[in-house]
């Protein structure tokens, strides 16, 4: 095994203002399915190709956005560690008993110079759904509405980007696999912690703590495409695509959930090595960069977060 | 042969089965249209004069979107991100949950709104009332 301390993201949590709304989105329309719900009304769901219990929390709320993103790391010992490394380095944790979600072991929490709180922990219960492990059949239940896999990645709007990029590459054993450079400065990087183009992405943003995407993984682009069909058959919001990212090569649309939270449909991209060199894109590439066949952003990339 | 079929099945939702007949009945739009007879529309005027209908149950941003008018940004659609954040001169609507960091409880009592949560009620008179600027880009 040659992945070690921190693993992949392991959940994201989200707020939503309608929950019933939310539910046929996540559920009928991406295709999650649900694990539980906890007596303080938050919903815990995951993909069907995922063997940790949740992967993915919505919490009723009276604005939209991000309350959280969470990675797995492989041991109690390396979350240890991390706590220890967070620390010397002036990040000050908290602590969140196991059990404050259902079957999940202690979490270590800190808030990053962008506003976000990131969060660890090593345990959590083995989902009652998960692929099949004897004899595995591809899934135990045919998935449905966009097949969502799993919950893949997110991006994630705040300040002080050279600061969480330190504190990611130096600390928590991050790769920068890409980043956007402008004469001013860096504007967006992608960050890898295991074999993925990335597995979070930060743009630098005034207002901290905004979220723009979490991303859903699907087996091909033929599966993005059946993903639009359902987008248009059930009239959801849709920002960009079908079409292809620059940036990690990955085929993509951007959508919306009831609450305007973008999501992302995501297949592809690239399988980096911790050797591979870093991508830079200057600025008057990013265009083709963020979309690939459009060659321009569109205004809603810079502006509409939650 | 025996394949290995899991005991343990994810609950599939009832909302699978309603959708998307049941959806679409509650589309008053739909409902008239099935029904042979015209939906009820009302009249949406922007401060600038340019106007355009909107059906009887149509969000005010969605029916802006279908008249191919752009005085408001279009954002998520869903009462999450502010861009398309109008003031109510006049007339009446009903809203559905917005994000309050969007219009609190006192900028709603003061006719402000999120476009794409709103159906009217009666016609209406608009002013774009995005919050300025979006915030634009510092680059670290
Ligand atoms: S378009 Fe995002 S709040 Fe209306
Ligand atoms: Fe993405």
């Amino acid at each position: 095994m040659a992945l070690k301390g921190i693993l992949r993201p392991g959940f994201i949590q989200l707020r939503v203002l309608d929950m019933d709304e939310a539910l046929t989105h996540y559920i009928d329309r991406v295709g999650l399915n649900e694990v539980s719900r906890s007596d303080d009304g938050r919903v815990f769901l995951k993909g069907w190709d995922e063997f940790d219990r949740h992967s993915f929390i919505l919490r009723e709320a009276d604005q939209a956005g991000i309350d959280l993103m969470a990675f797995k790391v492989d041991s109690d010992a390396s979350l240890n560690d991390f706590t220890r490394r967070l620390n010397a380095y002036g990040v000050a944790t908290d602590e969140v008993p196991a059990g404050e979600q259902p079957g999940v072991g202690r979490r270590i929490g800190f808030t990053i110079p962008s506003g976000h709180r990131i969060e660890l922990y090593a345990d959590i219960e083995m989902s009652e759904t998960h692929p099949a492990i004897e004899n595995p059949m591809i899934w135990p239940v045919e998935p449905r509405g966009m097949k969502a896999t799993r919950f893949d990645h997110a991006l994630l709007y705040g300040p002080n980007l050279n600061e969480v990029l330190d504190l990611f590459t130096n600390v928590l054993d991050f790769s920068l696999a890409e980043y956007v450079d402008t004469p001013d400065g860096k504007l967006a990087i992608w960050l890898t912690v295991s074999n993925k183009a990335h597995d979070i992405a930060f743009v630098n943003h005034a207002e901290p703590g905004k979220f723009h995407h979490a991303a859903f993984f699907l087996e091909s682009w033929n599966d993005v495409g059946h993903a639009a069909d359902i987008m248009t058959h059930y009239n959801i919001s849709r920002d960009v695509g079908p079409t292809r990212h620059g940036i990690t090569r990955g085929q993509t649309i951007y959508f919306f959930d009831p609450s305007g939270n973008r999501n992302e449909v995501y297949a592809g991209g690239y399988t980096y090595y911790p050797d591979n060199p870093t991508r830079r894109w200057s600025a008057d590439q990013v265009g083709r960069g963020i979309f690939y066949y459009e060659g321009e952003l569109n205004e809603a990339f810079l502006s509409v977060v939650t | 042969m025996m394949h290995p079929v899991s005991e343990r099945r994810p609950a599939i939702t009832d909302r699978t089965k309603l959708a998307p007949m049941e959806t679409l009945k509650k589309d008053p739009a739909f409902m008239a249209d099935a029904a042979g007879t015209a939906p009820k529309t009302y009249r949406i005027t922007f401060e600038s004069g340019d106007s355009f209908d909107c059906r009887e149950g149509e969000k005010v941003l969605a029916a802006m979107e279908r008249a191919r008018l752009r005085k408001i940004q279009v954002g998520c659609r869903g009462g999450g991100c502010g861009a398309c954040r109008v003031q109510i001169l006049q007339g009446d609507c009903d809203r559905l949950r917005m994000g309050k960091n969007h219009v609190d409880d006192a900028e709603a009592a003061a006719g402000f709104a999120l476009s794409c949560r709103i159906t009217p009620t009666s016609d209406m008179v608009l002013r774009n009332a995005v919050k300025t600027p979006v915030p634009r880009q510092k680059c670290a």
